[in-house]
């Protein structure tokens, strides 16, 4: 075990030497909000004194993992047989990356799997993206939907909608069609697939209770 | 710590220092989760002055439970075993406890937790009382695979910091020889030792300077102390970032890897599961928290070959 001062600058911040940049954006927002001012993470086991000095350590390795010069000449004085840089980069790089795309394996093999499937429900192909999923997925990429409503200005109103599934608050289906392909693109989801999948979701569900709106006006 | 050796059962701990965190409801969740993924479960309530997995899996109050063994009534663990609703699922029920004296002394632990591993099964799954008491720290101590339940708020969080804490020196104390150096320890678990030994990377540097053998000895077991942590009550998308962000926080306090299992999300449906004493999974397999728990369970499954691998490059 080694202290955070012989720790090299990627064992800082939790990385494998010839990680890709993003891998070290990520691994760095990670990282400082962990180890930030009132991070929950750090209650009762770090005091302010001991969380700057990390803090501090961080910041360091990532001014010099964040500029490829400075990288360069950091990875040749400290690294004698380099692994290929930024080649196909491992699975396994730890950090909410890794997590997420574990997860998202299993929600397709939950599906798909034969022999005893943990959900009950009757898993076609068309309903992969309920709004329930879309949510988690969300969550999985760690995006508030405040966020979402940032980036794609569609009201919170209808976003949340679209999660909880309450299809008599969305309006026409055209519109709908644009918010959904809009939070997909947001949370880096196939925006195609993600409507393919709702879109019948509510249209049967209007089909069912006759709230068939024809207009986009509430 | 040690792998099962063949033919014995799997033990995964449930703990977390606090009470009201969730362990009863992830212990039933995953034992269930467990048991339909075709495993042979045994579940068993550990926490003998507030027992009630019984109640969690539906189960009337049993007559025969854990504190027959410890009262020493029963030495033969597999008799107290009952049945519940879900198939491939028993239970070990901790009822009908002493209250007085509810904890089984030491030699009586050894024998419990032996015994634990040698229950006709895949899966022991073991929900695990609050506080930091010697017999609860031995259970989760048992199987080397404990699961730490916390949930995003900070009185969860610095109780199961302490609880680690415990955990983690009582683990070393155990595995040191030298009396001088378990002495050590036992001064490091005084937050306020006079040695200025703040954390486990002090301490060790410590019995380097004394006794290198015991300092290699210290960080092998080290190594094998890996608890896992599941964030449940999770709500936001910053509360899904905790477990990450703990187990961060570990790497750099205890030195030790303490991966993220996974996440819960608040949910009605769990709320509801409890008053209807079934499981989540069960009841309402649909809802998120059911299909949170279920992945966890799969990752628990998937996780063991992943494990090797990842120590081969680890050691390299």
């Amino acid at each position: 075990m080694k202290t955070l001062d012989s720790q090299n600058h990627y064992e800082v911040l939790e990385l494998s030497p010839g990680a890709h940049p993003e891998e070290i954006e990520r691994a760095y927002r990670l990282a400082a909000s962990t180890w930030s001012a009132g991070s929950l993470a750090l209650y009762s086991l770090f005091d302010d004194n001991d969380a700057t000095a990390v803090r501090d350590r961080i910041d360091q390795a990532y001014e010099v993992l964040s500029d490829e010069r400075m990288r360069q000449a950091y990875d040749s004085d400290n690294f004698d047989a380099f692994p290929e840089p930024a080649a196909a980069s491992p699975a396994r790089q730890g950090g909410l990356a890794s997590l997420e795309e574990e997860y998202e394996d299993m929600e397709v093999s939950l599906d798909s799997a034969p022999g005893k499937p943990l959900r009950t429900e009757g898993g076609a192909a068309e309903t992969e993206y309920d709004g329930a999923r879309l949510r988690r997925a969300r969550m999985h990429r760690g995006i508030e939907l405040v966020a979402v409503g940032d980036i794609t200005k569609v009201t919170l109103t209808y976003l949340q909608a679209i999660e909880d599934e309450a299809f008599d608050q969305l309006p026409a289906p055209v519109y709908v069609r644009g918010f959904v392909t809009a939070y997909a693109r947001a949370i880096g989801l196939d925006p195609d697939r993600v409507a393919k999948s709702f879109m019948p979701r509510l249209e049967a569900a209007r089909k069912d209770t006759g709230h068939g709106r024809s207009l986009g006006r509430r | 710590m040690q792998e099962p050796a063949a033919g014995e059962a799997r033990v995964l701990s449930i703990g977390g220092g606090k009470g009201g965190v969730g362990k009863t409801f992830v212990a039933a969740n995953l034992a269930v989760a467990l048991s339909r993924l075709g495993k042979r479960v045994v579940a068993v309530d550990c926490d003998l002055e507030g027992a009630n997995l019984h109640t969690s899996l539906g189960v009337r109050t049993p007559q025969r439970s854990l504190a027959d063994f410890v009262a020493q009534r029963e030495d033969d663990l597999g008799k107290l075993v009952v049945d519940t609703p879900v198939p491939g699922l028993r239970l070990i029920a901790g009822t009908h406890a002493h209250l007085g004296d509810a904890q089984p002394n030491h030699l009586r632990r050894v024998r419990l937790m032996r015994a634990l591993r040698r229950l006709d099964a895949d899966y022991v799954i073991a929900d695990l009382g609050a506080g930091t008491h010697s017999s609860v720290l031995d259970y989760f101590l048992v199987g080397g695979e404990g699961l730490i339940v916390m949930q995003p708020e900070p009185t969860s969080v610095e109780n199961a910091y302490t609880f680690l804490r415990a955990a983690f020196y009582r683990r070393m104390r155990l595995a040191m020889v030298g009396h001088g150096v378990r002495k050590l320890v036992t001064e490091a678990m005084d937050q306020r030792n006079e040695r200025g030994i703040r954390s486990p990377v002090d301490l060790l540097r410590e019995i380097e300077s004394i006794d290198p053998q015991e300092g290699a000895r210290f960080v092998e077991t080290m190594r094998g102390f890996r608890p896992r942590i599941i964030v449940n009550g999770v709500r936001t998308a910053e509360d899904v970032k905790l477990g990450f962000a703990v187990g961060s926080v570990c790497r750099k306090y205890f030195g030790i890897d303490a991966e993220y299992l996974g996440y819960v999300n608040y949910d009605d449906a769990a709320r509801r599961s409890v008053a209807a004493r079934r499981p989540v999974v069960d009841g309402e397999s649909g809802s998120d928290a059911a299909i949170y728990l279920q992945r966890i369970a799969r990752k628990l499954l998937e996780g063991r070959e992943e494990k090797g691998r990842a120590e081969k490059e680890r050691g390299a």
